[in-house]
């Protein structure tokens, strides 16, 4: 099992709205990544980090670095790089080998997820959540 | 697959943490039982769709709320509808001073997959929520009401057809205030007939040439004050099927159009529009939640204010005269 414990440093929910999901199996750790967004653009991006592995997860679908067997599926309500219109959201839903993330059964690790977007008209934004995970 | 607790399997993140920045017989005076559904004694008249306003009914005050966008960030997550969020709202609507004679809703309800079974229980949610008002509901339909995308297009016909989503919107939604359609107009009026009113609310993800056409009868009807309640936004038409329902708009007298969808409050005035998504769908500014109360003055204005829901302070009030200029 994966047990984590939240270590929010600021209290009180993101705006933009920002969350991530995590399950696993026995050979991959599941991520779901969701970002309310105005105004979509290649740019936007979560960093995820789990121990010292750092990763850009983009509303483009991409992961950099890239991770050997991940897999990733993107969904976008918006026009992507047109701020004339309203968006509303993209959503991230990807897989990672639990190999490639060096989660270990016995040792926490500690997980940190970020985000920053620009709504329009107003000033840039930044959230994060962190927490601890461990496979029993 | 394994969820170790409810911590780790929905995590919201913290902090800001901010780096460098047609109808006819509308009675707003009628009753209706807790749960949205006529009173036995209430006497809303079944409504078409023809080019008819209707006659409307009379009341002794203009006080109406707003209230928009309720669905839970994620695709069927019903567990974590904001049920407490939009119960509040309804309850300090309810405890407004002057009551507000109903309240309006500028779409979004659900989130839910067309294929799947979440509309009617996330639906469900809302009504019970909404039951805190003891007025009538007006509800227009949003993009979550078709399939989920902004520009998707609903009913029959159309690209994306009759969805389990607009089924449910209208079965449990439209069909208390006696309305078969996602577009559908209501008027009120002044006992002493001092002032009418119409409010004429588009269906822009049910978008039809037969809509367009009602659309420009309905706003073709003389009242002193016209409000338009639409989902999308003017600078959202670009992304829809119906930006031809804002040219129509345009061509006619309107006093405030009240939309959702972006999950903030702003006003435009160079629009004559607020946009009220802030009925707990996930955020997508620093405007917390909150809803809106219009309501008119001895002098024929119209005060229009936006409260946070939480700590009741005011986000944001302004003035408009029946034009919709500043007042």
């Amino acid at each position: 099992l994966v047990q984590a414990r939240a270590a929010p440093a600021v209290p009180g929910l993101s705006r933009p709205s920002s969350e991530i999901r995590l399950l696993h199996d026995d050979t991959k750790l599941y991520l779901g990544l969701y970002a309310a967004d105005d105004n979509i653009q290649s740019s936007d991006a979560f960093d995820v980090e789990i121990g010292a592995r750092k990763w850009k997860v983009s509303a483009l679908g991409t992961i950099e670095p890239p991770i050997d067997g991940a897999e990733i599926a993107f969904d976008r309500d918006g026009t992507l790089d047109d701020p004339a219109n309203n968006d509303e959201e993209w959503v991230i839903e990807m897989s990672v080998p639990l190999t490639a993330t060096g989660l270990q059964s016995a040792a926490g690790t500690s997980v940190r997820s970020s985000r920053c977007d620009t709504p329009k008209n107003q000033p840039t934004r930044c959230a994060a959540w962190a927490g601890t995970l461990t496979l029993d | 697959m394994k969820s170790p607790n409810v911590l780790l399997g929905l995590v919201m993140f913290t902090g800001a943490c901010s780096s460098s920045n047609g109808a006819a017989g509308f009675d707003a005076s009628s009753t209706r039982d807790a749960n949205g559904t006529h009173d036995a004694n209430g006497t809303d008249d079944a409504k078409g769709h023809s080019g008819d306003a209707g006659s409307g009914s009379s009341v002794d005050n203009l006080t109406f709320a707003v209230v928009g966008d309720t669905r839970p960030a994620s695709i069927d997550d019903t567990s974590n509808y904001p049920t407490t969020i939009i119960t509040k709202i309804y309850q300090d609507v309810e405890a407004s001073s002057p009551k507000p004679s109903f309240v309006i809703g500028t779409g979004d309800y659900q989130y839910a997959s067309t294929t799947g079974s979440d509309q009617q229980p996330q639906i469900d949610k809302y009504m019970s929520a909404r039951a805190a008002f003891s007025g009538p509901l007006y509800p227009a339909m949003g993009n979550h009401e078709c399939t989920g995308y902004t520009d998707s297009n609903c009913g029959s016909g159309n690209t994306d057809g009759v969805t389990k989503n607009l089924t449910v919107f209208i079965n449990t939604m439209l069909s208390p205030i006696g309305e078969t359609a996602p577009y559908y107009s209501e008027k009120v009026s002044a006992t002493d007939g001092s002032w009418t009113a119409k409010f004429v609310f588009i269906a822009c993800n049910a978008w039809t040439s037969a809509q367009s056409s009602w659309l420009t009868t309905q706003l073709a009807d003389t009242t002193t004050y016209t409000f338009v309640v639409r989902h999308e936004s003017v600078a959202d038409m670009s992304g829809t099927k119906c930006a031809a329902s804002q040219t129509i708009v345009n061509a006619h007298p309107l006093t405030l159009l009240i939309v959702g969808h972006t999950h903030e409050y702003a006003h435009y005035s160079s629009d004559k529009e607020i946009i009220n998504g802030i009925g707990g769908a996930p955020l997508t500014s620093g405007t917390n939640y909150g809803y809106t109360i219009v309501n008119r003055n001895s002098d024929g204005t119209l005060t229009v204010t936006t409260y946070d829901y939480s700590s009741q302070s005011q986000i944001d009030s302004f003035k408009i005269k029946a034009s919709g200029s500043a007042g």
